[in-house]
C-alpha cells in the first residue's frame, strides 16, 4: 500500500470535509425549506378550503349560488397565493368557480401531480409543472356530503426562493473549499517539522540511547505532550531494562540455589543447562560433564523406563510428579519425582524439554515405613480379643476387626461402608450414646451389657470419641467380661466373707450376750418353778419377754450376716440411702470398736438412688470398716478411738462440680460421706487405694479388695467416688450416686411388716427334722385352732400325706431334712395331689434351693425363726389361696 | 395611486364578469335534474346546517331503499320555501302543518307523519310574577315566527279569549329559533316565550327546564307531515311510505334516524289525518285562506 506524506493527508482532509459538509448542509437545508414551504402552503390552503366549505354550506343547501360565486371571486382577488377556487355539488358539477367559464362543467376528478392524502376525503396534489398545489376537500354537514371545494395555490414564490438558496449555497461552498486548502497547507507545514524531530529522537531511543535530547513544541499541546510522553517512555524503558536485568539475576540465583534439580534440554534431549541441585542429585562432578550428555541416553535406568517416559510425555506434552529411577554418575540409582514440559515449535516439532527433578528416596523410604506401621497397627487391631468398630459421623462403619467378625458373623467386607444399625440391628439401642459421644467428645463405658435378654455373655461397651480428618466419629469396643464377671463375683464373695470374718468377733460377743440373756432367764424360771416361793404370772411374763427380746436380737444378727454373705445377681431397685445407712449402723452397733463414736447425719427426705440394696450396704459397710480400722488397728494400742461420721447430702451439678468431677453426667446426686479422724494418708497412697490388692494394713489384716469392690459397685450403679485425706488428720470418702426422683414408693429396705395373729381350723401337717422346732410349730398351730399331724423327715411326711391327703388342708415343710429333703417331699406330695398347699420354711431365703422349689409350685415361704404371728398368718394365707 | 387604480379596476372588471356570466346563467340547482333524483324540500324552521344534520340520516336511508338520489333542499325563509313549493320545485316535502294548510291547494298531499303529536306552550321564568295568559298583557313575548302554530299562533286565540288584543296589547318578537327564545326568557330579555314544548326535553335544555314555568299550552298539534306532489308516481309514493313506516324504534339504525328527526315513529298518513287540526284553526283570521 502506497504511503503519502502527512501534509498530503492534511490538505486532502481539510478540503474534502468542508466541501462535503457544505454540500450536505445545502442539500438538507433546501429539502427542509421545500418541505416547510409546501407544508405552510398546504396549511394555508387547508384553512381556505375548510373556511370556504363551512361558509358555503348554507348556500348550497338553500341553492343560493349567486352570493357563492361572489364569495369565491373575492377570495381569489384577496389572496395572492390562490390561483383559482371551485365548488361542486355532490355529483361533481361545478356550481361556483373563480373562473366563470367552468360553471356547469364537471370538476376534474384527479388533477395531474403528486398526491398527499390528508384524511376525511381531503387530498392534496402537487403539480410541479404548473407550480401549483391543488387542495380538494369535501363539504360535509353531519354525515351528508353536499359537494367539494377545490383550491389552486401557486408555488412559484416558494420555488423561486428555493432556487436562490441553492445557488448561494454552491458559491459559499466553493469559497470554503478554497479557504480550507490554504489552511491545510499551512497547518501541514507547521505540524510535520516537529514530528520529524521526534522521529529522530525515537530512532536514538530504539538504539538504546535513553539520554537523548527530546525536542520541545510549545505551541501545539498534543506535540508538547507527545514530547513529554516520549521522554517518559525513554525513562520507563531504561528502568524496565534495569529491572529485567535484576529479575534475570534474581531468577538465576533461584535457579542456582533451588533444592530441586532444574534442567533444560533441546528437542533431542541434549542438556543445555542444569542447576547445581541437578548436579548434586545425579552426583555429577561438574556442569560440563552433564552438558555433554543426552538426557535420554545416559540417565534413565533402562530402555524400558525411557520408552515409558517418552510415551507419557507425548500424551499431554508434559508429565507431573512422574516417579522414576535415574542413574547417578557413580552408577548408583536415585528415585526422583520428575515434572517436565515439552516445548513445541509452530511446526509441531519438539523444541526443548524443561523440567525439574526432586530426590524422593527418603520420602519413598518413609512411605514404606508408614505402610509397615499401618499394617502393624492393623495387626494389633485385628488381633485384639475385643470387638473394635469405628464409625464415622453418619454411623457408617469404617473399621471392623476380626473379633467383630467372630462375634457378629459379618465379614469386614460386608460391614465397612454400611450403617452399623443396619448390619447389627441390636446396636440401635446405643444410637443415643453414639450421637452423644460424637458431640460431647467424652468416652463412655456401659458395664455388664447383655446383647439380648437371654444372652449368657456380658460385655463392657466402651464408646470413644474419634476425631480424624475433621470428622467426628466414634470408636466402639466390646469387651467380653463374662469370665471376668464370674471371677469378680467370686472375689466379691470372698471379700464379703472377709467382712463377715472381720465382724465375726463382735457378732460372737453379741450372740453370747443374747444366749446369756435367754439361758439366764430360763435358768431363773426353772429355779423359781421348783422354789417354795413359786412363780407368779407377772414374773413369768417378764422373763418370757426378756427372752423374746434377746431372741429377736439374735434373729436380726443372723439375718444381717446372711444378707451380707449371700451370693446374688445385681438387682437395681430404688433404694433409700437413709435406710441403708441406718441398717449399716445397726450392724455396727455391736461390731464396731467401742472406742469409736459413730455420728449419723441423714437427709431430711428419702434419698432415693437406683442401686442393689445389698451391694449398697456392702459399700457403706466396707467404707465404715476401713474408717474404723484407720482409727483402731492402724494405730498403736492406747491411741485407739475417734469419730466416724456418715452424712447424706444432695448435690446439684454446676459448672464447678462438673469441672472437679468430669464423670458427672446427671443433674443432681446424693452424696454419702464417710469421714473418720484416723491415721489418714498422703496423696500418693490415696491415688492407689482403689487398686485391687493394694493395702496399707498389716499383713493378714487386709486383702486390698474392699475399696476396689466399692469402686466397682459404685461405677456399675452409675456413680463415682472420691477421697480426701491428710496424714494424721483422717479421711473422707464421698460416694456420689445419681438422684432418683420418686414419690410415694416404699423403699426396698422397708421390710417391716406388721403381723397379726390369724386363727384357723382344719387338719395341717408339720414336717421338720428338728424336734424342738417341730414341737414349737405343732404347739403354735394348735394354739391358733388347727389340728396338727407331725413328721420328722420328708419320707415320713409323704407317707402321712398319702394317708390323710383328703383331709390335710396345708403342709408346713422344712427345707433341709435327712432321709428326704423338702424338695423331694414336695414333688412326692404333688404327685399324690397336684393341688397340695405347702408352706416352705427355711432359715435362709436366698438359698438357690428355695428359689428352685418356689419355682416348682410351693405356695409361699416362711423365714425361720418364725413366731406365732408369722406362722399363723402365713398358714392361713396358704390354705385360703 | 396606480396600484389603487389597478385594484379598483380589477374589482370592477370582476364584477362585470360576474354580471355578464352569472346572472343570465340558468341556475344549475333549479328544478329536478333528472328522474333519478328526488328533491326533498324541508321547511326552513331551523338553520340550513341543522336541517341537514336532522334530516340527512333519513335522506340517506331513503336513498338506500329507493335507489334514487335524495337531495335535501331548503330556503332562507318560509315565504321562499312556499313560493318554490308552489312552483313545484320539490318532490317530497317536510313542513309544519300550518304552512301545509296553505300549500295543499297547490297540488300536494300527505303520505306520512311523525308521532307523537306535540304541544305548543308559553314559558316564563320560575320567579316570574306572570301566572296566566291575561298577565301577558303589555309584556314582551318571544315567538318562533308567523308560520308557527306552536310557536306563535296558538296563543293569539287564547289571548283574545281572555280579552287581550294580541296585536296591540302584546309585543311579539319573532326569533326563529327555540334556543334563542329559551335563553331570551332566562336572561330576562323577554317576559315570556312561545315554543314547542317537546323542545324542553332536548338534552341541551334539561337543566334549564327547571328554571322556567309553563303558563299555558296549545291544543294537540300533529307532527310535521311528509308531503308529495300529487303527480308523483304511485310506486314511488308507496316505496317512500313503506320505507318511512318501517323505521322501527327497536332497531338501532332506525332509532338513530328517528331521534335525529325528534319523532318516535313515522306512520302512513293522509290529508284526512290533519283535517281535524285544520278544522280547529280555519276559523281564525290569522292564517288567511289557503
Amino acid at each position: 500500500m502506497t504511503s503519502f506524506r502527512l501534509r498530503t493527508y492534511l490538505i486532502v482532509y481539510c478540503t474534502i470535509i468542508p466541501l462535503l459538509l457544505t454540500a450536505a448542509i445545502i442539500s438538507l437545508y433546501s429539502s427542509r425549506f421545500k418541505d416547510y414551504a409546501i407544508d405552510n402552503l398546504i396549511a394555508y390552503g387547508e384553512v381556505i378550503t375548510r373556511n370556504t366549505a363551512f361558509s358555503v354550506a348554507d348556500d348550497l343547501i338553500t341553492e343560493n349560488y349567486a352570493p357563492l360565486q361572489e364569495f369565491l371571486q373575492d377570495i381569489v382577488f384577496r389572496n395572492d397565493e390562490v390561483d383559482a377556487i371551485q365548488i361542486s355539488d355532490s355529483q361533481g358539477m361545478i356550481l361556483a368557480a373563480s373562473d366563470v367559464k367552468l360553471l356547469g362543467s364537471v370538476m376534474e376528478t384527479e388533477p395531474v401531480g403528486k398526491y398527499i392524502t390528508r384524511g376525511e376525503g381531503e387530498y392534496v396534489c402537487i403539480d410541479y409543472d404548473q407550480a401549483q398545489l391543488i387542495i380538494t376537500a369535501p363539504i360535509v354537514v353531519g354525515k351528508i356530503e353536499l359537494g367539494k371545494t377545490r383550491v389552486f395555490l401557486s408555488m412559484r414564490a416558494s420555488l423561486s426562493h428555493l432556487h436562490a438558496i441553492q445557488r448561494n449555497g454552491v458559491i459559499i461552498g466553493l469559497c470554503c473549499w478554497l479557504f480550507a486548502v490554504a489552511i491545510g497547507y499551512f497547518l501541514a507545514r507547521y505540524l510535520t517539522a516537529p514530528l520529524q524531530r521526534y522521529m529522530t529522537a525515537a530512532d536514538s531511543i530504539s538504539r538504546g540511547e535513553f539520554n537523548v535530547q527530546i525536542p520541545e513544541s510549545r505551541w501545539v499541546l498534543e506535540l508538547d505532550r507527545f514530547g513529554h510522553t516520549l521522554k517518559a517512555m525513554a525513562s520507563a524503558i531504561a528502568s524496565r531494562e534495569q529491572k529485567l536485568q535484576d529479575s534475570e539475576k534474581k531468577f538465576r540465583q533461584l535457579f542456582e540455589r533451588a533444592i530441586e534439580g532444574i534442567f533444560v534440554a533441546d528437542g533431542k534431549g541434549q542438556l543445555l543447562d542444569v542447576n547445581p541441585a541437578f548436579l548434586q542429585i545425579l552426583s555429577a562432578a561438574s556442569r560440563g560433564i552433564l552438558l555433554d550428555q543426552n538426557l535420554f541416553a545416559n540417565i534413565f535406568e533402562n530402555e524400558e523406563a525411557l520408552a515409558h517416559f517418552k510415551e507419557e510425555i507425548a500424551k499431554n506434552g508434559f508429565v507431573k510428579d512422574y516417579e522414576l529411577t535415574l542413574i547417578r554418575s557413580d552408577s548408583s540409582p536415585v528415585i526422583v519425582s520428575l515434572t517436565c514440559h515439552m516445548v513445541k515449535g509452530d511446526d509441531g516439532s519438539i523444541m526443548k524439554y524443561e523440567g525439574l527433578i526432586r530426590d524422593i528416596s527418603v520420602q519413598k523410604s518413609a512411605e514404606k515405613e508408614i505402610v509397615r506401621m499401618r499394617n502393624y497397627l492393623n495387626n494389633i487391631i485385628e488381633s485384639m480379643p475385643s470387638m473394635l468398630v469405628t464409625l464415622d459421623a453418619d454411623s457408617i462403619v469404617t473399621q471392623w476387626n476380626s473379633a467383630a467378625c467372630r462375634l457378629t458373623g459379618i465379614s469386614s467386607r460386608d460391614a465397612i461402608g454400611r450403617k452399623i444399625y443396619e448390619i447389627v440391628p441390636i446396636f440401635s439401642k446405643y444410637s443415643q450414646q453414639v450421637d452423644t459421644i460424637k458431640y460431647q467428645h467424652r468416652p463412655l463405658t456401659l458395664y455388664r451389657e447383655k446383647m439380648t435378654e437371654d444372652a449368657e455373655h456380658l460385655y463392657n461397651v466402651t464408646f470413644f470419641p474419634l476425631i480424624a480428618n475433621g470428622v467426628n466419629g466414634v470408636a466402639l469396643r466390646l469387651d467380653d467380661i463374662t469370665e471376668l464377671d464370674l471371677k469378680e463375683q467370686q472375689l466379691r464373695q470372698a471379700q464379703k466373707m472377709e467382712s463377715v470374718g472381720t465382724l465375726a468377733g463382735g457378732l460372737a460377743h453379741d450372740f453370747n450376750n443374747v444366749l446369756a440373756a435367754i439361758l439366764g432367764n430360763l435358768s431363773l424360771l426353772k429355779y423359781k418353778i421348783h422354789s417354795p416361793l413359786g412363780l407368779s404370772v407377772s414374773e413369768i411374763q417378764e422373763y418370757l419377754e426378756r427372752m423374746e427380746t434377746a431372741g429377736s436380737r439374735a434373729v436380726d444378727m443372723v439375718r444381717q450376716l446372711l444378707t451380707l454373705s449371700r451370693r446374688h445377681q445385681m438387682d437395681l431397685v430404688p433404694v433409700d440411702l437413709n435406710l441403708s445407712v441406718k441398717h449399716v449402723r445397726k450392724i455396727g452397733e455391736n461390731t464396731f470398736d467401742k472406742s469409736v463414736q459413730v455420728d449419723i447425719h441423714l437427709a431430711e427426705c428419702p434419698a432415693y438412688v437406683l442401686a442393689d440394696i445389698t451391694e449398697m450396704e456392702q459399700v457403706l459397710l466396707n467404707l465404715c470398716i476401713n474408717s474404723i480400722h484407720a482409727m483402731t488397728i492402724m494405730r498403736e494400742e492406747g491411741f485407739w478411738g475417734g469419730t466416724l461420721t456418715i452424712a447424706i447430702d444432695k448435690v446439684v451439678v454446676d459448672q464447678l462440680f462438673q469441672k472437679r468431677h468430669p464423670e458427672a453426667m446427671g443433674c443432681a446426686y446424693w452424696k454419702v460421706s464417710v469421714s473418720d479422724t484416723g491415721v489418714g494418708m498422703d496423696t500418693k497412697t490415696a491415688a492407689k487405694i482403689f487398686d485391687p490388692f493394694f493395702t496399707t494394713k498389716e499383713q493378714g489384716k487386709g486383702t486390698g479388695l474392699g475399696l476396689a469392690m466399692v469402686y466397682n459397685i459404685i461405677r456399675q450403679e452409675h456413680g463415682f467416688i472420691d477421697v480426701y485425706s491428710e496424714p494424721g488428720q483422717g479421711s473422707t470418702f464421698n460416694v456420689y450416686l445419681p438422684l432418683l426422683e420418686r414419690e410415694g414408693v416404699e423403699p426396698a429396705s422397708a421390710r417391716d411388716t406388721l403381723l397379726a395373729i390369724s386363727r384357723g381350723d382344719g387338719l395341717v401337717l408339720v414336717v421338720d427334722d428338728d424336734d424342738i422346732v417341730r414341737k414349737m410349730a405343732e404347739d403354735i398351730l394348735q394354739a391358733v385352732g388347727y389340728t396338727v399331724l407331725t413328721a420328722s423327715n420328708g419320707k415320713e411326711g409323704v407317707e402321712m400325706y398319702r394317708q390323710y391327703n383328703t383331709s390335710i388342708k396345708g403342709v408346713l415343710l422344712d427345707m433341709a431334712m435327712p432321709v428326704m429333703s423338702g424338695r423331694e417331699a414336695f414333688m412326692e406330695m404333688k404327685q399324690i395331689n397336684s393341688e397340695v398347699k405347702v408352706l416352705l420354711a427355711s432359715g435362709f431365703r436366698q438359698d438357690e434351693r428355695v428359689e428352685e422349689i418356689l419355682g416348682l409350685g410351693v405356695k409361699t415361704f416362711l423365714q425361720k425363726p418364725y413366731t406365732i404371728s408369722s406362722l399363723a398368718l402365713t398358714m392361713k394365707q396358704v390354705i385360703e389361696s | 395611486m396606480d396600484t389603487m387604480f389597478c385594484r379598483s379596476a380589477g374589482i370592477l372588471g370582476m364584477l362585470l364578469v360576474i354580471f355578464v356570466f352569472i346572472v343570465p346563467m340558468p341556475c344549475p340547482a333549479q328544478g329536478t335534474l333528472n328522474a333519478n333524483i328526488i328533491k326533498f324540500g324541508i321547511f326552513p324552521y331551523k338553520s340550513p346546517k341543522t336541517i341537514i344534520e336532522m334530516y340527512g340520516p333519513i335522506a340517506t336511508h331513503l336513498e338506500k331503499k329507493l335507489g334514487k338520489k335524495i337531495k335535501i333542499s331548503s330556503t332562507l325563509d318560509a315565504n321562499s320555501f312556499l313560493e318554490k313549493a308552489r312552483d313545484g320545485e320539490y318532490d317530497l316535502l317536510l313542513l309544519p302543518a300550518l304552512p301545509y294548510y296553505k300549500l295543499r291547494p297547490s297540488g300536494y298531499r300527505v303520505i306520512a307523519q311523525g308521532t307523537p303529536s306535540f304541544y305548543g306552550g308559553a314559558i316564563v321564568r320560575m320567579d316570574s310574577e306572570i301566572m296566566s295568559v291575561e298577565q301577558l298583557k303589555g309584556k314582551k313575548v318571544a315567538a318562533i315566527g308567523d308560520f308557527a302554530y306552536a310557536g306563535y299562533y296558538f296563543l293569539l286565540s287564547q289571548l283574545e279569549a281572555k280579552g287581550v288584543n294580541p296585536q296591540k296589547e302584546v309585543e311579539f318578537q319573532f326569533l326563529g329559533k327555540v334556543d334563542t327564545i329559551i335563553y331570551g326568557v332566562i336572561n330576562k330579555k323577554y317576559d315570556a316565550g312561545l315554543l314547542r314544548l317537546d323542545a324542553l326535553d332536548l338534552h341541551d335544555f334539561i337543566r334549564i327546564r327547571e328554571q322556567v314555568r309553563i303558563i299555558t299550552r296549545s291544543p294537540e298539534i300533529p307532527q310535521f307531515p311528509f308531503v308529495v306532489k300529487n303527480s308523483m308516481d304511485k310506486s314511488t309514493i308507496t316505496a317512500i311510505q313503506e320505507t318511512l313506516s318501517a323505521l322501527a324504534p327497536d332497531k338501532p339504525e332506525a332509532l338513530e334516524i328517528l331521534k335525529s328527526m325528534q319523532v318516535k315513529k313515522i306512520v302512513v298518513a293522509t290529508d284526512a289525518d290533519y283535517d281535524p287540526f285544520f278544522e280547529q284553526i280555519k276559523d281564525t283570521d290569522y292564517f288567511g285562506t289557503p
